[in-house]
Parts: structure tokens; sequence; C-alpha cells
């Protein structure tokens, strides 16, 4: 049973899929199939509305998320009350949806179910946490379409990346495109006292000295850098962007004559929405990147089909993203 | 005031916004009465702890008045709102468990054990609801069924093209359906239940909106150091009054408050005074003390004699509209008509006017205030209005602010002490004369010398000429 005793390790995971159809919903129900009879309480999210039995944007037919007997699960009101399972409810919650309050609920039977969540991560933190009260031990948001910022380690422990012929049909860019992302998510951290003295700040630039001392830059956005030019790096080599980074800051960050000594600090890796080139560009002339919250990756499954009608051959696949990536990886349909 | 009150539910928030203005005394004193018997149980240790206690239970109720309407309308409730009335009624009871000790709130609340029975026969009395087979014994053996018939289905589920799977699928289908139908009975069933309940559960509803709203009013009583006004009598009559949030920025910036006594009779009340003294603040803590006073709450005074009233008008600041074309005068006088017309119909008012006809010439503005005055003091309002006006001629009530205190000396005066020099008590006046303290105060602003200069001179020309 691979990678299960893995997702046991973390109070919450997500599973974010690079891509419609990458297999996030099987990859999803290969999970609480395993779980199912170990002696774990699990509950089950998701950021938005999920488990549709079509896909809306394909049309293409979608596995719906198969709840188990005693596992907690959250859906709005109206889907509630279309569900086909028996199920109990705990607490109907004072977040509101586009659908209805929030119902906390624990399968009586095992069916298959609409799961929907809070449609923002402020209120998908709060929602994680009011789990403890029903002891659970893992709780697992199941991501919507291409919402990384919800893998965010500030709000869920781990995540599990789902990737696939549906990203790209072409094997080799898939693999380099889903290395971007490994890369990211691998970033090194800084060390405990900055992580500590930088954890508090939402927003702003600001530089760091050598000797971890902070200076706002008193600049609101990336994009006003030029203005503040000569002051980047008055105190030091070292920045820290606490909101979105963008080509634009990368681009700018290189250009710079010391910018083999440079080193970006940023929140976490969803933070980065730099495009691959011109990331690696950056990278390979010497500049650093660190984030303050590390994500810690429990794995990465493959769907080699796509709705189009690719079909990429498991075996190679996995073969290729295991080598780039330096990680176990699985197509769940085949294990 | 009621921005700063620290209300644990929504349905407190609710029923706060939708209490009525109420003009009748028994009514006021029946709500402060029930404010007053609050503030004395949170004095007591044994009793607060039983409030707080309350505190915690309201902050985790719903507001559920949809849902009873619902029952009222005997329509089936699905089993949201089935898990509501359930958590609710759990919640009531133990309020009502907790609240034994307090007499006069415990025997508004209705017991609501009847309708627990009704949603959790097994008597496990937890917080949950799902239409378990204790509802309808047949439902246990077509659900263990049906999660048979699940397991053999979740091994089958990817050969669509099975046979065996489709028959399996077919059954599943009609099991459910059957299960579906015992349980819309179930429901039916509980709704027509519940029927008799809904008036205990509105007035449940009702009363623990309210007890949320009294401990709240109750506590900011006590912490504001608010007192409980009388509502007997013909005289408002305030002792110690002063303006909640002015008083507790001034002190925290350690800064003297001046409390102000004042007794408002029948008729018009014209208040003179210095600038700075303190007659706009004045007018607004007289507004809304009645205010609060009318809504059942406690006053900013240290003793208060209150008369009722229909309504409380208000003219205070700058309303010009531009965009409507009216000037600040045009509108102000607009208002003052308004207030007026309805104090000719003999309605009971409260009227306050700030600095009356104060944006047109001096000459027509006095006649204007005493005109107003004259009126109202024909009426069945209490007006108090404000002016700088000196040497009116109407017979009504004068009041003065009496302003700088004699021994102060500017020299040790700054725009951020003034407060300090000012006596804000007020005195009987025949209004003779008003105060003419404008220049002196600019000074003290550190208003340009050749402003002050320049105006000196010219009223010195005004002398001569006199």
């Amino acid at each position: 049973m691979p990678f299960i005793e893995d997702v046991l390790t973390y109070k919450s995971l997500s599973i974010v899929g690079l891509e419609k159809n990458t297999g996030k919903t099987e990859t999803l129900n290969y999970i609480l199939g395993r779980l199912k009879n170990m002696d774990k309480r699990i509950a089950l999210t998701s950021i938005g509305i999920d488990g549709e039995s079509r896909d809306i944007v394909t049309d293409t037919p979608k596995p719906e998320i198969r709840i188990h007997q005693g596992m907690i699960f959250i859906s709005t009101e109206k889907h509630y009350l279309q569900r086909r399972i028996t199920s109990e409810i705990l607490d109907v919650s004072n977040i509101h949806t586009s659908l209805g309050r929030l119902v906390i609920a624990r399968a009586v039977t095992s069916d298959k179910v609409l799961l929907s969540g809070p449609a923002d991560t402020q209120n998908l933190r709060n929602l994680i946490a009011s789990m403890a009260k029903y002891h659970i031990d893992l709780t697992i948001v199941d991501g919507s379409l291409s919402r990384l910022s919800l893998a965010s380690p500030a709000i869920t422990e781990g995540m599990i990346l789902t990737t696939g012929a549906a990203y790209s049909p072409n094997l080799p860019v898939l693999v380099r495109k889903t290395k971007f992302i490994h890369d990211l998510i691998n970033l090194p951290e800084v060390e405990p006292e900055l992580k500590q003295k930088l954890d508090c700040i939402d927003s702003g630039i600001i530089a760091i000295d050598n000797d971890n001392n902070l200076h706002d830059l008193n600049i609101p956005s990336v994009f006003m850098l030029k203005k503040v030019k000569d002051q980047v790096f008055k105190y030091g080599n070292r920045l820290f962007v606490a909101g979105a980074t963008s080509n634009y800051l990368f681009e700018f960050l290189r250009m710079q004559k010391n910018v083999n000594a440079i080193e970006l600090v940023v929140k976490d890796f969803s933070k980065i929405f730099a495009s691959p080139n011109v990331y690696y560009s950056f990278i390979k002339k010497g500049g650093k990147v660190r984030v303050i919250n590390r994500t810690k990756l429990a794995a990465v499954c493959i769907n080699p089909i796509s709705p189009q009608g690719y079909n990429l051959n498991s075996n190679e696949l996995k073969a290729a993203m295991q080598e780039a990536l330096q990680i176990p990886v699985y197509d769940v349909k085949k294990i | 005031m009621v921005d700063r009150l620290d209300l644990k539910s929504g349905l407190g928030h609710r029923m706060l916004l939708a209490s009525p203005f109420l003009v009748n005394p028994e009514d006021v004193q029946y709500h402060l009465q029930q404010v007053n018997q609050t503030v004395n149980a949170l004095k007591v240790e044994q009793s607060r702890a039983i409030l707080d206690k309350v505190t915690i239970k309201i902050s985790h109720v719903r507001d559920i008045i949809g849902t009873i309407k619902n029952i009222q309308n005997q329509l089936t409730l699905n089993d949201i709102e089935l898990f509501e009335v359930k958590s609710f009624a759990l919640i009531a009871n133990d309020i009502r468990t907790l609240v034994k000790p307090i007499q006069f709130i415990w025997e508004q609340l209705p017991n609501l054990e009847e309708v627990i029975e009704i949603l959790d026969p097994e008597g496990a009395r937890i917080p949950s609801f799902y239409i378990n087979n204790s509802f309808a014994p047949e439902l246990g053996p077509l659900r263990k069924k049906q999660i048979g018939l699940e397991f053999l289905l979740e091994d089958s589920e990817g050969d669509t093209n099975n046979e065996e799977s489709a028959l399996l699928q077919q059954q599943s289908d009609e099991l459910r359906n059957k299960i579906t139908e015992i349980e819309d009975r179930v429901r039916q069933d509980l709704s027509d239940k519940l029927f008799n309940f809904a008036p205990a559960l509105h007035k449940a509803l009702t009363v623990v909106g309210n007890i949320d709203i009294l401990i709240t009013k109750a506590k900011q009583a006590i912490s504001e150091k608010l007192v409980m006004p009388k509502v007997k009598g013909d005289i408002t009559s305030y002792q110690g009054l002063f303006y909640p949030q002015l008083k507790a920025t001034l002190e925290q910036d350690k800064k003297r408050y001046q409390p102000i006594d004042i007794d408002i009779y029948k008729g018009t009340c014209l208040i003179t005074g210095a600038n700075m003294a303190g007659k706009t603040v004045l007018l607004k803590t007289l507004a809304l003390s009645q205010a609060l006073c009318q809504y059942g709450f406690f006053v900013p005074a240290t003793s208060a004699k209150i008369v009722l009233v229909e309504q409380i008008l208000f003219s205070i600041a700058d309303e010009q509209s531009e965009l409507s074309g009216l000037s600040s005068y045009a509108s102000e006088m607009l208002k003052v008509n308004n207030i007026v017309q309805l104090g000719k119909k003999q309605k009971r008012l409260l009227v306050l006017i700030d600095e009356l006809a104060r944006t047109t010439n001096p000459t027509e503005g006095r006649a204007i205030v005493s005109a107003v005055a004259n009126i109202m003091d024909g009426c069945n309002v209490r007006a108090v209005i404000t002016t700088h006006y000196s040497g009116l001629t109407t017979q009504c009530r004068k009041l003065r602010v009496k302003g700088f205190m004699e021994k102060s000396k500017d020299a040790s005066i700054t725009v951020e002490n003034i407060g300090e020099y000012i006596d804000y008590s007020l005195v009987e006046d025949d209004g003779s004369t008003v105060p003419h303290e404008a220049l002196r105060i600019a000074q003290i602003l550190g208003i340009d010398a050749d402003i002050l200069s320049e105006a000196s001179k010219e009223l010195d020309i005004g002398k001569d000429i006199n």
C-alpha cells in the first residue's frame, strides 16, 4: 500500500490537480478506499464546489467521490439535501456560500457525494481547525481547478500533486512543466530566526540586511520597485516580497549587476507566479529563492489519459517523471 | 452605543434592530426593570457565573425564525431544518436549566423537553440529527441490505458492460427509493408533531434573543456607569449627564470630563455660550439619552428623570447639498419647518436645534430664532435651541454655558488643554448679552495675528459708532 503511510503522517492534506482531468478525484477515491479500513478518523472538504457527476468544462464523465461509513464530510445546504448517502448532521456552520451554509455531516452508509467547501482560504483554514472537535486524524481538501494557493502550507500541512496528459500531451513538456511546480514546492526554507520575523508580515516589500534586520521599502507592489531602485540593495542582497511575485520582479532582479548574490524570500511557493522561462533564467544567473513556509509534497500522481483522447504510456511517463523529480510517482489506476 | 454592544448571537442582533421605539411609560419601565434585575444579578458573583455560562451557550444559538415559520405553515421540514430545531431546543433547555436560580429569566423560558423527545427518541441528547432507525423500525434492515449492495457495487465498479453490475445497480436504486420514501414519511410525521410546539419554540427563541440583549445591555450599563432613568413626572432632568464616547476618549488621554446638570421643561429653552463650550455635544447627549431610554437602555448620567416623547427631532451640522440645489440655509429651514409643523399638531416631541439660522445675516437670523422659540414654547414639545445671537426678545427660558473660568490666564492655554479652562456647567440667564469670546479663542487656536488685530480694530470702530 504505497504512500498511504506517508499520507497518514499529516493532519491536513490537499489534493491539487495541475489541470482538470489529471486524476485528482481518482486519487482521492483511491486514498479514501485505502483509509476506510484503517482505524483513522477522516474529514473531507473542498474549496468551492466539487464532485459533479459530469465535468462541466469538458463534459466528460467524472468519477464521484465515494465517502465511506464514519467519515465526516462537508457540503453546502443545497447539495446536502440532494445527497443519496444516509448521513447524520453534526453542525451547520455560519460560513455562507452561494449554495447556502456549510453542513458538516458524518456518513452512516457509504455512497458517492457532492463535496463542497468555503470559497475562500481564510474560512477553509478555520474549518480545518474546527475539525479538531470531532477528533479528526486527517482532513483532506479536494482542490479545485488550478487553485494552487490552497495547497499553501498556511492552510494544509501537505499536498498531493496530480498531473497527466491533460496538462500536456507531450511527454517531455509534461515532465518539464511538472518539474517546475515541483521545484517551486521544494524551495528551501529560510533560517528559523528570519522565519519568525517575517511570518507575521502580510504586505509590502522588505529589504533584509546581513544581520537579519528588516527595512521596509514602503512600496505597495513590486511594480513600484523602479522608483526605489537606489534603495533596494542599499541594505544587502536579500529581498522579502509578502505578496505575489510576477515575471516582472524576476526580470528586474535578473538584470541587476549583483544578480548572483541576490536572494528573494517569498511566503510560500504559491506566491510565485512567474513563468518557467523567466524563473529559470533568474536561477541560472545565480539568483536564489527561498520560502518562509515549505510545503511538504506527499506524492505525485499521474493520469496518462487526457479527455482529448491522448494516451501516454503509463510506465514511460512514470519512469520519466520519477527520473526528473527524484521522488516516487504513482498511477493510481495501476496500483 | 449600539455598535459598542457585544451581542453574542445573530438572533440577538436581529431582535435588537427590530426593537421598537417605546412611547408608553409602562413598557419602558418594564424593559428598564429587566435590565436593572440583570445588572443586580451580574453584581452577585454566583449569578454572574451563571450568566457567563449562558452567554457562551447563546453564542451557539442559530436564528431559526425561518424554520419556525415553516413549522407554523405546516410545511415538511428537511434534515437541516430538523437539525436546527433539535439543536436549538437542546441549547434552550440547557439555558433554562442554567438560569433556574435567576427566577425572572427562568419563568419566561418555556420548557422544550417535548420537542427534544420528538427529535431524539433514543435520548442521546447530542445535537446531531439524521433519520435514524429508531424513527421507523423498518429502516434498519433496509439500510443493512443497502450497505451490502453498495459493497458489491463498489467491487464491480468500472465494468459497466457487466450485466450483473447493472442488475445490482437496479436493485440498489429500488432499495434507495424505498428508503427515501420511508424517510420522507418520517420527516412529514415529525413536522406534524412539531406544529403544536411552534408557539413554544417561537417564544423560546424570542426569550433567548432577549436574554442576549439584556446581558449585553446590563454589562454596558455597568462598564460605562450608566443609570436607570425614572420615567415619571413632567420634567426631564439629568444630573451628571455625560457623552460616553467623548468621556472615554478624554479619560484615555487623562483629561478632565465635566458632566452636566440640566432640567428641561415643556416649552423652549435657548442655550447660549462661547464657542467650544460644548453646546453641540450637549444636544447630542440629550438626543442619545432620550433614545437610549426609549429603547429600554440605561442612560449616561448619575441620575435621570425622563419624560417620554413620540419623536426626537434633530437639526445639527451643515447639511448643504449642492446636488439638490439647496444651500445650507435652505436645507436647515426646510428641516425646521418640518419640526414646526409636527409641533403644531401637538405631538409630544423632543426638539434639538443646533445654532438655528446661523448661516444668514444676524438681523434676520435673530428674528427667526425668536419666532421659532416662541412657536415652540406654545406647543407640546421640549425644545432645546443653541444660538450665538444676543438680545433675543423671546420670553422663553434661557440658559448659558459658563464658559472660560475667571482665573484662567491666556498664556498657559493651548489648543490641547483648552478644555481644562472651560466651565461647561449651565446657568439661568436673561439672554440680553452673549459671551464675546470668539477672538480670544481664535487667538488660543493660533490664528494669524493680522486677522486678530484687524478684527479688533473693526470692533473698536463699531463701538465708536454706538
